[in-house]
């Protein structure tokens, strides 16, 4: 879409080329990891309204806020239903229902973790369930790192799965109006079947040789389980609340209720369980210990992204891109599609996929007319959600769970170094990766 | 002590103070802190500098498993059963290790020309005892306490 207007650049510079060299600077400073992401994408969206490319008002057009509400609504109730104790009980309960053997151990956490990734931020999935982890292997006395690893790969395949799993999908959703049944009816049944391929190269390479003392094992099986919930009627609440926002994310596409109206109406519901009935003072330490654990950086990395990326689209980027796109694949949709999974598997492998694709998102946009139009393209979107998400298994940089992960084990003693991630990390996004494609061509093209 | 002139915390300071050097184990540091009651205890160089302290919290960090006491660790520890032996094990794999990797060094510390109401604040804020060390060099020459105070106090009466 070309401006509205004609935008005062500064010293009559071509939006075209001022907007691109804004942008890919901004992209060195993130890629370099130098400046904090936000700083860097404060600067970049505060760029493209300064040199005129954009107004104030048309930055605040380019922010996508059902995708900011989703985010926020999410982020409040993880952030509440965490207090419950709800994912020590659920990582407890299956090591025992394993009776503490370190290959079971191994392929149940790695499920767990998956499953809680669909449904809450990756970010804090790793940082409830790694902890746990680095306790259990410490009781048994065995190598870290199987678990670790299954845990990385298992938060960024499970996290593809759903419109909420990965932001990401969020995204994806909110501007092509993919809903939450759409994500799970298509992606869910491949994001299962590369879970357990990724099991199953985790269990030839560690699972057998993961040996601990019946004496170790029984430390374990010591663990009370149901103790770890440290609020019975609040955990009674958000589970309530989560299955009405799971309901509302499925049937309110029925009703025209969009998703981030649905986590945040979640998301009030369940700040009023926490607090209603205390004493006012109470009230107000709860909201503001919520409050605060909201992730605000992300909040405003989203923001000033969209802006950036708004900037682009009015620099006539994103419409060159998409035209040289469709040079490059013909106007194929299924060579676009392919073209899509792995350029967007690569590239997340090394950079944030969170600005890739918002970048790609209006690029693929642009290329609708030329293959069909805006339903035919479907196919491309699938495509950019499993390469997205996926490829965040590459390298130990390609998401930020990976990081985290890598921390905690830093802090335990047992660092992971680039390299060693790297040997098992190729071979799970190849195979991730392959599977997508030969799901993507049977479901589509064949 | 000159009771109507501006203090300065070399005039009421405890010294010498105790103090750890930082080849000590983590053993003769538990041994300290039980003969002496202490918190925290300075640590310092063979050049009696001063390099941080040395506390009983980070101590207690050491008896518990790795992912409860490491920064962003477990917080919710209910559903874990330990015994004495669980805990005297994993002091017993840390007691003979040297205590720099323990020691807190980002510690605020007061010089001997400093006034007084320095000190008083700091105690007030957060510590329980501050170290008092030469400008010139950084060497630990003493230590303030609420005690140490209390005790100057005591001697205008």
């Amino acid at each position: 879409m070309m401006p509205h207007h004609a935008p005062a650049v500064l010293f009559g510079m071509d939006p075209l080329w001022l907007s691109s060299v804004i942008f890919l600077a901004t992209y060195a400073l993130l890629i370099s990891e130098r400046v904090h992401r936000t700083v860097a994408a404060m600067l970049g969206a505060g760029l493209m309204i300064l040199s005129g490319i954009i107004t104030q008002d048309d930055a605040f057009d380019g922010v996508d806020f059902n995708t900011i509400s989703l985010l926020t609504g999410m982020m409040i109730l993880v952030g509440i239903t965490q207090r419950t104790g709800i994912f020590q009980f659920v990582a407890v309960w299956v090591v025992k229902k394993a009776r503490a053997n370190p290959g079971g151990i191994l392929l149940t956490l790695a499920s767990v973790t998956a499953v809680f990734s669909a449904f809450f931020d990756n970010v804090t999935t790793v940082l409830l369930i790694v902890p746990v982890t680095l306790l259990i292997v410490d009781k048994l006395e065995v190598t870290p790192y199987p678990f670790l690893f299954a845990e990385i790969f298992a938060s960024n395949i499970g996290g593809t799965a759903t419109l909420i799993g990965d932001p990401p999908n969020i995204m994806i959703g909110s501007a092509v109006g993919l809903s939450f049944t759409d994500f799970i009816t298509e992606l869910g049944p491949v994001i299962i079947v590369i879970h357990l391929a990724m099991l199953v190269i985790l269990y030839l390479r560690w699972g057998t040789h993961l040996k601990t003392s019946a004496e170790a094992r029984a430390r374990v099986m010591a663990f009370d389980a149901r103790s770890s919930i440290t609020d019975t009627r609040l955990l009674r609440q958000s589970l309530a609340v989560m299955v009405i926002v799971i309901a509302g994310f499925i049937l309110g596409e029925h009703v025209g209720l969009q998703s981030g109206s649905v986590a945040l109406g979640g998301a009030a519901l369940l700040m009023l369980c926490y607090t209603i009935g205390r004493e006012g003072k109470v009230q107000g330490t709860r909201v503001q210990e919520v409050l605060a654990e909201l992730e605000w950086s992300t909040i405003l990395f989203f923001m000033c992204l969209f802006m950036m990326v708004h900037g682009l689209k009015f620099g006539g980027v994103l419409n060159a891109l998409g035209q040289h796109m469709v040079e490059f694949t013909g106007g194929d949709l299924q060579v676009t599609t392919f073209a899509t999974l792995w350029l967007a598997a690569i590239a997340s492998a090394v950079i944030d996929n969170v600005p890739f694709v918002a970048t790609m998102i209006p690029v693929l946009q642009s290329t609708a007319p030329h293959m069909g139009g805006a339903e035919a393209i479907t196919p491309i979107w699938w495509a950019l959600s499993l390469g997205a998400c996926l490829g965040g298994n590459g390298t130990l940089v390609g998401a930020t769970a990976n990081i985290i992960v890598a921390g905690f084990a830093e802090r335990a003693g047992h660092p992971v170094s680039f390299a060693a991630f790297l040997v098992m990390g190729i071979p799970v996004l190849l195979m991730s990766t392959l599977i997508a494609s030969v799901y993507l061509y049977l479901r589509h093209f064949a | 002590m000159p009771s109507a002139e501006f203090v300065q915390c070399s005039a009421i300071m405890h010294r010498p103070p105790t103090h750890l050097y930082v080849d000590s184990t983590v053993h003769e540091a538990i041994e300290l802190l039980i003969e002496h009651h202490m918190y925290n205890v300075p640590v310092v160089d063979r050049n009696e500098i001063f390099v941080g302290e040395i506390s009983v919290r980070r101590l207690i960090g050491l008896l518990l498993p790795v992912s409860l006491s490491m920064e962003m660790g477990l917080k919710n520890t209910s559903f874990m059963r330990e015994t004495l032996v669980d805990i005297k094990h994993r002091l017993g794999v840390v007691s003979k290790h040297p205590i720099a990797p323990y020691i807190a060094t980002d510690i605020t510390v007061v010089h001997p020309d400093s006034p007084l109401i320095d000190a008083l604040m700091l105690l007030y804020h957060k510590y329980i005892r501050i170290p008092v060390v030469t400008r010139e060099d950084g060497r630990l020459v003493g230590a303030i306490s609420l005690i140490t105070l209390l005790r100057a106090l005591e001697s205008l009466e």
